[in-house]
């Protein structure tokens, strides 16, 4: 059933000669949506300029659509309005909360894991997908703190937002890899849970240790190189979900050089290429 | 059921170093100032509080970063 | 009532708000009818993009400070030489064999921009940025001077009218009429050939938008050759933009550019902000532009 993968980059400003420069190599270009919301038109134009060399997704940082409350529409028409001048070929967001009660977290912060906030995120991505047009892929997000409030766990969780909503998982791979070392689950069991044909799309990032001795944890910061233990769950994903994957890697910092960023999408597409075959030869030996 | 009360508190607690401060100092007091519900209260006392003061100080380093 | 008839003066006066419409109205149409889609160019080849902000001058600039800033080139006051280890067989672009050959003896710089080989190694990229519509093909061309062909006929049929009826009604005093409309098509004329076609103008806009980020690291750039950073810069927002006394050479050797640089987005008015936004993003976290910094935590 797959049609064609695709591997890719997060545009950001430091990397744009280095990502026009390898696009043979490049499927796909992730924008951050939040960046133009509010950019001179000339800056939205050029946006589109970026989609007519490469296809490009829109990445919402902003919406905090895994709320019990309801996303202002205002803010989903600012995401419809990039949306219909840019033209993705799609656009994502997280099962995030980022605002309370008037104050603004300043980050994707992990909801308590309630029936009340899967309501309000199937009624957040109902919503969206009607004023935007599309539905949007949803990803998980990494959490410093296991959410107060919730009474079952995030594969549990995910699954059922996945279920009642149009929405495809974008699973955020050092997310998983984050969550699960830092609050002690498996994985490779989350990944099990999942409808695995509701995955569309993969992040790949790094991140750091911090805390004190003994209280430390995993941050997601993507300003370090994917470890092998996320190559190793992409190539679970890959023996499983039967459609076409989109998989980017996000940097923010610290960049290394462009062929570095290079080298890590062709062993994600090495690695994807595995769980295919083991997948292929499943399916003849059975 | 909305879970707007405990969003809301979440957020003050992660953003806020005063609030933070006097929720770790009595929580059971503060949440149920804040509206929460009883089983929201139990829940919120057993708070993990080393992911807390990571994702507060995280927070502030990121707000810092920015500016 | 009937402008023909209008006293001399108040005609003038109603002539020239006429001939303003006229011009407006032709430089709109152009500008509509230019703008498209824009096209798939290769926005990582430097002299493709020296080519579209400025022309055969730009890529000879550019083109110079690349070989020099690889050792290939050596600069010596205004003077350039190729260097004796250099070849034209070691590069790769025929622009830069081309340079390579014109100075394999001591020249001033300036005599580049008037060697006609040099420019026809120049005609690819142009020919490319005219199939994309991005500089007037012959299409293009006939199409404009279709427009002022028109535009002049409407200029020319009113005032010609008005001076028929001024002289049946024995007025001669027509000089002031005629001096307004050669003033009106001239500046039609002006108007409606820009070297760039508004796509073409969209697109070096777009451009350093898209490169915003290296105009904002310029400081920070090394001579030196080892990346193509410095030359995209260049290509892009001039060679005025190349920052430090790494390339002093650069301004010395073409000091016009730097004067077009200094205002480095001037031509376009506005290059874009590595940000692109206030980032009133709740994340945003590394900065503008930088990305979410992680997702949740």
């Amino acid at each position: 059933m797959v049609d064609r993968d695709r591997f890719g980059l997060g545009w950001r400003p430091k990397l744009a000669l280095g990502i026009l420069s390898n696009l043979d190599r490049i499927d796909i270009v992730e924008v951050i949506a939040d960046d133009f919301f509010r950019a001179p038109r000339r800056e939205r134009r050029a946006l589109r300029t970026l989609a007519a060399q490469t296809p490009i997704t829109l990445h919402g940082v902003s919406l905090g659509l895994a709320s019990s409350v309801a996303v202002e529409t205002k803010r989903l028409e600012q995401m419809a309005r990039l949306c219909g001048e840019v033209e993705p070929v799609s656009w994502s967001e997280h099962l995030a909360f980022v605002r309370g009660g008037g104050i603004e977290i300043g980050h994707l912060a992990a909801p308590p894991r309630s029936s009340a906030t899967i309501d309000g995120a199937v009624a957040n991505l109902r919503r969206a997908r009607a004023i935007v047009g599309v539905a949007p892929q949803i990803e998980n997000v990494a959490t410093l703190i296991d959410p107060p409030g919730s009474d079952r766990d995030e594969a549990t969780w995910v699954s059922e937002i996945i279920r009642h909503s149009e929405s495809d998982l974008l699973l955020d791979l050092h997310n998983l890899h984050a969550n699960a070392l830092n609050f002690n689950f498996d994985p490779v069991d989350f990944i099990s849970r999942i409808p695995p044909e509701r995955i569309s799309a993969i992040h790949l990032a790094g991140g750091k240790w911090i805390g004190r001795k003994g209280a430390q944890r995993l941050l997601d910061d993507h300003l370090h190189d994917v470890p092998d233990p996320v190559y190793e769950l992409l190539e679970e994903v890959g023996a499983r979900a039967p459609q076409a994957l989109t998989v980017i890697i996000e940097r923010d910092g610290n960049f290394p050089p462009i062929e570095w960023l290079i080298d890590e999408l062709e062993r994600a597409r090495r690695a994807v290429a595995r769980g295919r075959q083991r997948a292929a030869q499943k399916a003849i030996a059975a | 059921m909305s879970d707007s009360h405990l969003e809301s508190f979440l957020a003050r607690i992660y953003v806020d170093e005063t609030t933070r401060a006097k929720f770790l100092a009595d929580p059971r007091s503060e949440a149920l100032k804040a509206g929460l519900t009883a089983e929201q209260v139990e829940d919120i006392v057993k708070i993990d509080r080393d992911g807390l003061e990571l994702l507060a100080a995280s927070l502030k380093s990121k707000k810092q970063g920015r500016r | 009532m009937n402008p023909f008839n209008l006293p001399g003066p108040q005609f003038l006066l109603l002539y020239i708000i006429f001939a303003g419409l006229v011009v407006l109205g032709l430089v709109v149409w152009r500008r509509r009818a230019e703008l498209s889609e824009a096209p798939k160019i290769d926005l990582s080849d430097p002299y493709l993009i020296a080519y579209l902000r400025g022309g055969e001058a730009e890529v000879l600039r550019v083109a110079s400070v690349s070989l020099i800033d690889r050792g290939l080139l050596l600069a010596v006051g205004t003077q350039i030489q190729r260097a004796e280890h250099a070849s034209p067989d070691s590069v790769r672009r025929p622009i830069e064999q081309a340079l390579l050959k014109k100075y394999a003896r001591s020249g001033e710089v300036s005599w580049m921009f008037e060697d006609d080989g040099l420019k026809s190694a120049c005609e690819p990229y142009g020919n490319t940025l005219k199939s994309a519509q991005l500089l007037p093909n012959e299409t293009v061309s006939e199409a404009r001077l279709t427009r002022l062909v028109i535009a002049c006929m409407v200029l020319g049929g009113v005032a010609f009218t008005k001076v028929m009826i001024a002289l049946s009604q024995g007025r001669t005093n027509v000089s002031f009429l005629i001096i307004l409309m050669i003033a009106a098509i001239v500046v039609a004329a002006k108007l409606s050939f820009p070297r760039l076609t508004e796509s073409g103008k969209a697109m070096i806009e777009d451009v350093q938008s898209l490169y915003s980020g290296l105009r904002d690291r310029a400081a920070f750039l090394t001579p030196g050759g080892a990346g193509i950073e410095p030359m995209m810069l260049a290509a892009t927002f001039g060679v005025g933009a190349l920052a430090g006394e790494g390339f002093a050479y650069a301004r010395r050797l073409f000091p016009r550019a730097k004067k077009k640089a200094n205002g480095w987005c001037s031509s376009n008015s506005g290059c874009g902000s590595a940000c692109g936004s206030s980032c009133g993003s709740s994340c945003g976290g590394g900065g503008c532009g930088g990305g979410c910094g992680g997702c949740g935590g």
